[in-house]
C-alpha cells in the first residue's frame, strides 16, 4: 500500500510515524514545503521518499500524486485545505483523508463558524460581532470592555488580543490596546489574504480551562480521539504570547484530569453537530479529523473557541505513544467512508506529555529564530523513552537548521504526568542543543502537578458556575440591562455586519 | 519593609506604564514612606521616587517597570548594577550591601537564561536592564514572597503580593518558590533557579501572613484571610473565657483575627472603631515614635454605643512597643466606659531581633521582652491579655502547608515544608 501525506512539520511526523506501523507495511511519501529530517528518514525507511512541493498549491500537489499514485493521501495542515488540495486530489479519483476547501470553511472562516453555530443552536456558542470596516470595529471596541479581538480569518494565532481583566481605571490602556490591535490586524495580518469578506471579529471573552475534543469522520459515522490539552502561551506560569502551542497532555485514558467523563461526552456532541451543521450547509461530506479547541467555562461548561479542519499539533502526537489501533486503517476508512466498522483502542494506562523546542524570536519575531543550526540526540532521547518528532526545522545540506517556528516536539509517556514531564524537561534540555548559541526553550512547567493542580482548581470554579446556570436553565445566557434601554441577553450582538 | 513590582509587556500594543502605578498602589501598605519606579526608554533606565506612589511619574507608554514601596527611608535599596554588559537596576527587598556582587551574578545568569550559582544570601528583588529586560528572584531563604502573573498574552507581573497583580488587572499564575526566579526578556521569557551554598533551609516570615499581607492576598499559596480567621478561632479556643459580651478587633488588620475569635466564643463581632482617612496606616511600622502616635489616633475613633459598659474582647493582631494597645486601652476605659477589657493579640510574644533583618526593631523597646505579663496587663490597664501560643501557630502553619520562620517569637521555623 502506498500513502502520501501532504505537510511539512511535526503533526505529519507523528501521522506518519503512527500509519508506519500499520499491518498494511505502507510505502509512505510526504509532499512537503521543505527537507523536514523526520518525514524524510520515515518516508525512506519505509520505502518511499520525500518530495519537495508547495503543500497548499492543488497543482503541485497533485503532480506529486500522479506520479506516486498513492492508495490513500492524508493531509496534515489547513492551508491546503483551504486552497482546495483535497478538491482538486478527489476529483482526480484520489482516496483523500482531509477536509474539502467547502468543509474547512469551519476553521477558515471564523465568523462563519461562529455565526454555524448559532444558525443550528449548537450549545457552546460566544455571541460575537464582526467587522468589515476598520472604524466600525474600533467604535463598537471602545466601550466593549472585556472581548477577544481576532482577525477573521484563520492565520495561525498571530493577531490574537485578549483584552482580560479590565478595569475602570485602566480605561485609557483597553481603549489603545483595541484600537491598536483592530488596526494590526488589519493592515498586518489580514493584509495577506483576500477571501474572507469580513476583517475583525470581536468575542464574548471566557475564561476557564482549555482542551483539544478531535473526531475523525467519514461524514456519518465519528470515531473520538482521547482529550488533550494544549498550552498556547509561550513561557512558563502560563505568560506570553500565543503560540500555536507550547506542549499538551493527554491520558491515563479518554480524559484528562480536570475533565469529567459528562463533559467529554458533550464536547464529542458539540464537535458531532457541528460537522452535521457543517455538512447541511455546504452540501458536502466531511472526511478527515476536525477538533474543537474547546473551553470549559462558566458560561457553558463545554465552550468552542474555535475548530480545526484537522489534527492538532503539538495533539496529535499525544496519540502516538498510546494507539494500539491500526492508525493507517482507521484513516483509510474513514477516507473511503467505511469508519462505520471501526474501533480506537488506546493503552489506557499512560498519561502522555508533549514539549515543544522552538528558537528565540518565537512567535512574535519569527525571522530571528530562523536559520539557527541546531543538533538533536535521538539515541539519548529513545534511551529515555521519548520520541522526537521534526517540525520546523530543515535539512541544508548536513546541516539541521531552525525555520523560526516550533523545531522539535519531544513526547513521552510514563504512569503519571509528572513523570512524563520530568522525562521530557531532560530530553528537551539535554537532548536538543542549539550549535551557533542562539537560545532554545521550552516550558518546563506543562504536565507538572503544580501547573496541574491550577488547573483541576480553575475547573472546579468553573464547573460550580455552569452547573448553577444550568440549574437554573440559563445555560450560555448572559443577561444586561441598560436601564432606559431595555434588558438584552446578548453582550455582543450575535450576527455579522 | 517593602513591597516590590516588575512588569514587562511582550507587544508594543500594550504598555504598562499605568498598570504599575496603579499595582503600587496595592503594595503601599507594605511601606508608606519611600516609593520609587524605573522604566526603560531610549536613553536608558529612567526612575521616579518620592514619599509615596502618587509622587511617581511613569512614562504610560513604558514596556517594562520595576517599581518598590520602602516603610522607612533606611530600608530603601535601590541599587545600581551591571548585568549581561548592560546597565541595570535592582530593586531589594531589604538592604543587603554584601549582596551586590551576589545579585549581578544572578542577573547576569539568568539573562542568559541559566541557572545562577551563588553562595551568599541574597534578598528578594526585582531588576530591570537598560534594553528593557526584567529579572525577579525570590530569597533563597524564603522570607520575602513573590508572585507572577499574566495579563493576558501581552505581560507578565511579578508582585510581593497577588492583589497587586489583580489590580494591574493581570491574573497570579502561581508564586515563586525560594530560590526560583523569572527573567523576562522581549523574546523569551524563562524561570531560573538560584542554587549553590544559599539554597539551605527555608521559610516564609511570619509577619508576612501574620500582619504585613492584605487580607485579599495569597501568600505561597496559603489564603491569608482564612489564615488569620483560624488563629483567631485558635485564640478563642485556646482561652476559654465565658464573661466576654462582644469582640472588636484594630482596624483593619485586625478584623479577621476577630471575626474568628467571636465564633469561636460564640460572641458577637461589633465594629468598634471607624478609621479617619482613606490610607491604609500601619501603625507599627512608623519608625518615629510621634508619627506612630498620630496614625494611631487617626484610625481610632471609637464606635462608643457598641461598646459602652461591656465587657469588650479587644483583637489586634501583633504588639510590639504596646504603644497601640496602650492608647487603645485608654480609649476604651476613659472616653467608651468598656466595663472589662480583654486583650488578644494574635501572634506569639515578640522577643527577639529578627535574626533575617526584614524587621527593623530595637529588642529594647518590645514589650513582650522586657516585661512580665502582669506588668503588662497593669500598664496596658487590661483584665486579660492573651497571645496566640507555640501550638496554635504550628498548628496553623502544619494546616496551611507552610514553613513559617517565627525566630523573633523564640520559636524557630514551624510548619511544613515545602
Amino acid at each position: 500500500m502506498k500513502v502520501l501525506i501532504v505537510g511539512s512539520g511535526a503533526r505529519e511526523h507523528a501521522l506518519a510515524l503512527m500509519m508506519a506501523r500499520s499491518s498494511s507495511e505502507p510505502r509512505i511519501y510526504v509532499a512537503s514545503d521543505y527537507a523536514n529530517p523526520g518525514l524524510s528518514r520515515v518516508a525512506e525507511e519505509s520505502g518511499g521518499k520525500l518530495m519537495i512541493a508547495r503543500s497548499s498549491d492543488p497543482e503541485a500537489v497533485a503532480r506529486v500524486a500522479e506520479a506516486v499514485s498513492p492508495d490513500l493521501v492524508v493531509i496534515g495542515p489547513e492551508e491546503p485545505q483551504f486552497a482546495g488540495v483535497a478538491d482538486e486530489l478527489r476529483r482526480r479519483g484520489f482516496t483523500v483523508f482531509g477536509a474539502g476547501r467547502r468543509c474547512a470553511e469551519i476553521e477558515r472562516s471564523k465568523v462563519f463558524a461562529r455565526e454555524l453555530m448559532w444558525r443550528h443552536s449548537i450549545p457552546g456558542r460566544l455571541y460575537f460581532a464582526a467587522f468589515r470596516s476598520v472604524e466600525e470595529a474600533r467604535e463598537f471596541s471602545r466601550f466593549a470592555g472585556e472581548v477577544v479581538i481576532k482577525p477573521a480569518r484563520q492565520a495561525g494565532g498571530k493577531g490574537v488580543r485578549v483584552l482580560s481583566g479590565y478595569r475602570a481605571y485602566l480605561h485609557e490602556d483597553y481603549e489603545e490596546m483595541a484600537r491598536r490591535s483592530i488596526e494590526s490586524v488589519a493592515s498586518g495580518v489580514m493584509k495577506s489574504y483576500s477571501d474572507t469578506k469580513y476583517t475583525v471579529l470581536v468575542e464574548q471573552l471566557v475564561e476557564g480551562v482549555e482542551y483539544t475534543a478531535t473526531l475523525i469522520t467519514d461524514g456519518s459515522y465519528h470515531l473520538p480521539l482521547p482529550l488533550a490539552q494544549d498550552h498556547p502561551h509561550a513561557f512558563d506560569f502560563d505568560i506570553g504570547p500565543e503560540t500555536g502551542g507550547m506542549g499538551s497532555i493527554s491520558g491515563p485514558g479518554w480524559l484528562l484530569p480536570f475533565i469529567e467523563r459528562g463533559e467529554f461526552e458533550r464536547s464529542v456532541e458539540i464537535v458531532r453537530r457541528a460537522v452535521e451543521a457543517l455538512q447541511s450547509e455546504v452540501g458536502e461530506r466531511y472526511v478527515g479529523a476536525i477538533a474543537g479547541q474547546m473551553m470549559l467555562t462558566g458560561l457553558w461548561g463545554p465552550t468552542v473557541i474555535e475548530f480545526y479542519s484537522r489534527f492538532g499539533d503539538p495533539e496529535i502526537a499525544n496519540l502516538l505513544p498510546v494507539v494500539e489501533s491500526d492508525m493507517l486503517e482507521i484513516l483509510d476508512a474513514a477516507a473511503s467512508g467505511r469508519l462505520a466498522s471501526k474501533k480506537l483502542e488506546i493503552d489506557e494506562t499512560r498519561a502522555v506529555v508533549v514539549k515543544a523546542v522552538a528558537p528565540a524570536g518565537y512567535p512574535l519575531r519569527k525571522s530571528l529564530g530562523k536559520g539557527h543550526p541546531i543538533a538533536v540526540d535521538e539515541a539519548r532521547a529513545r534511551e529515555l523513552g521519548c520520541v522526537v518528532l521534526y517540525g520546523s526545522v530543515e535539512m541544508r545540506g548536513s546541516e539541521m537548521v531552525t525555520r523560526g517556528s516550533r523545531a522539535i516536539e519531544i513526547v513521552c509517556t510514563a504512569s503519571s504526568h509528572e513523570e512524563a514531564a520530568r522525562l521530557a524537561n531532560r530530553v528537551a534540555a539535554e537532548c536538543v542543543r542549539s550549535l551557533d548559541g542562539w537560545p532554545l526553550f521550552f516550558r518546563s512547567d506543562i504536565g507538572t502537578s503544580r501547573l496541574l493542580s491550577k488547573r483541576v482548581e480553575l475547573a472546579q470554579r468553573v464547573r460550580r458556575v455552569y452547573r448553577s446556570k444550568e440549574a437554573a436553565g440559563t445555560l450560555g445566557e448572559f443577561y444586561v440591562w441598560v436601564p432606559g434601554k431595555g434588558f438584552f441577553s446578548n453582550p455582543i450582538l450575535a450576527r455579522g455586519r | 519593609m517593602s513591597g516590590l513590582l516588575a512588569i514587562a509587556s511582550f507587544s508594543e500594543d500594550a504598555p504598562v506604564g499605568r498598570r504599575a502605578l496603579y499595582a503600587l498602589r496595592a503594595l503601599e501598605h507594605r511601606g508608606g514612606s519611600r516609593a520609587v519606579a524605573c522604566f526603560a526608554t531610549e536613553k536608558g533606565i529612567e526612575c521616579s521616587s518620592g514619599e509615596s506612589v502618587r509622587a511617581l511619574s511613569v512614562s504610560p507608554g513604558a514596556r517594562a517597570v520595576v517599581a518598590a514601596v520602602y516603610s522607612s527611608p533606611s530600608d530603601c535599596s535601590v541599587t545600581r548594577i551591571e548585568a549581561g554588559g548592560e546597565e541595570a537596576i535592582a530593586l531589594c527587598s531589604r538592604p543587603c550591601p554584601g549582596a551586590r556582587r551576589a545579585i549581578e551574578e544572578a542577573v547576569s545568569e539568568a539573562l542568559r537564561g541559566r541557572n545562577p550559582v551563588i553562595d551568599t544570601e541574597i534578598p528578594s528583588f526585582v531588576a530591570l536592564t537598560s534594553s528593557g529586560s526584567i529579572v525577579a528572584v525570590r530569597d533563597s531563604a524564603g522570607l520575602t514572597p513573590l508572585s507572577v502573573g499574566g495579563l493576558g498574552f501581552d505581560a507578565a507581573v511579578i508582585a510581593s503580593e497577588t492583589p497587586a497583580i489583580e489590580v494591574s488587572g493581570a491574573s497570579p499564575r502561581d508564586w515563586l518558590r525560594p530560590g526560583e526566579g523569572v527573567v523576562v526578556s522581549r523574546h523569551l521569557a524563562k524561570r531560573v533557579e538560584v542554587r549553590g551554598a544559599a539554597r539551605r533551609g527555608h521559610a516564609l516570615c511570619s509577619f508576612e501572613l501574620l500582619y504585613i499581607a492584605r487580607h485579599d492576598a495569597i501568600v505561597d499559596g496559603v489564603p491569608v484571610y482564612s489564615f488569620r480567621k483560624m488563629l483567631g478561632y485558635e485564640l478563642g479556643r485556646v482561652a476559654k473565657l465565658s464573661s466576654i459580651d462582644v469582640v472588636t478587633g484594630i482596624p483593619e488588620t485586625a478584623i479577621p483575627y476577630a471575626i474568628g475569635l467571636s465564633q469561636a466564643i460564640g460572641k458577637p463581632f461589633e465594629i468598634g472603631f471607624v478609621p479617619t482617612g482613606g490610607e491604609r496606616i500601619r501603625a507599627a511600622l512608623q519608625g518615629d515614635p510621634l508619627a506612630r502616635l498620630v496614625a494611631i489616633h487617626m484610625k481610632m475613633n471609637p464606635v462608643a454605643k457598641a461598646l459602652e459598659g461591656k465587657s469588650v474582647a479587644l483583637v489586634d493582631d501583633s504588639m510590639v512597643t504596646g504603644a497601640t494597645a496602650k492608647t487603645v486601652s485608654q480609649i476604651l476605659r476613659y472616653r467608651v466606659g468598656v466595663r472589662e477589657l480583654h486583650l488578644f493579640i494574635a501572634s506569639p510574644p515578640l522577643v527577639s531581633d529578627c535574626p533575617h533583618g526584614v524587621l527593623s526593631y530595637d529588642r529594647g523597646s518590645l514589650l513582650a521582652a522586657n516585661m512580665s505579663a502582669r506588668d503588662a496587663a497593669r500598664y496596658l490597664e487590661v483584665d486579660s491579655l492573651h497571645w496566640v501560643d507555640r501550638s496554635s501557630l504550628e498548628l496553623a502553619a502544619r494546616v496551611f502547608g507552610v514553613p513559617l520562620c517565627a525566630k523573633c517569637f523564640g520559636i524557630g521555623v514551624v510548619g511544613g515544608s515545602r
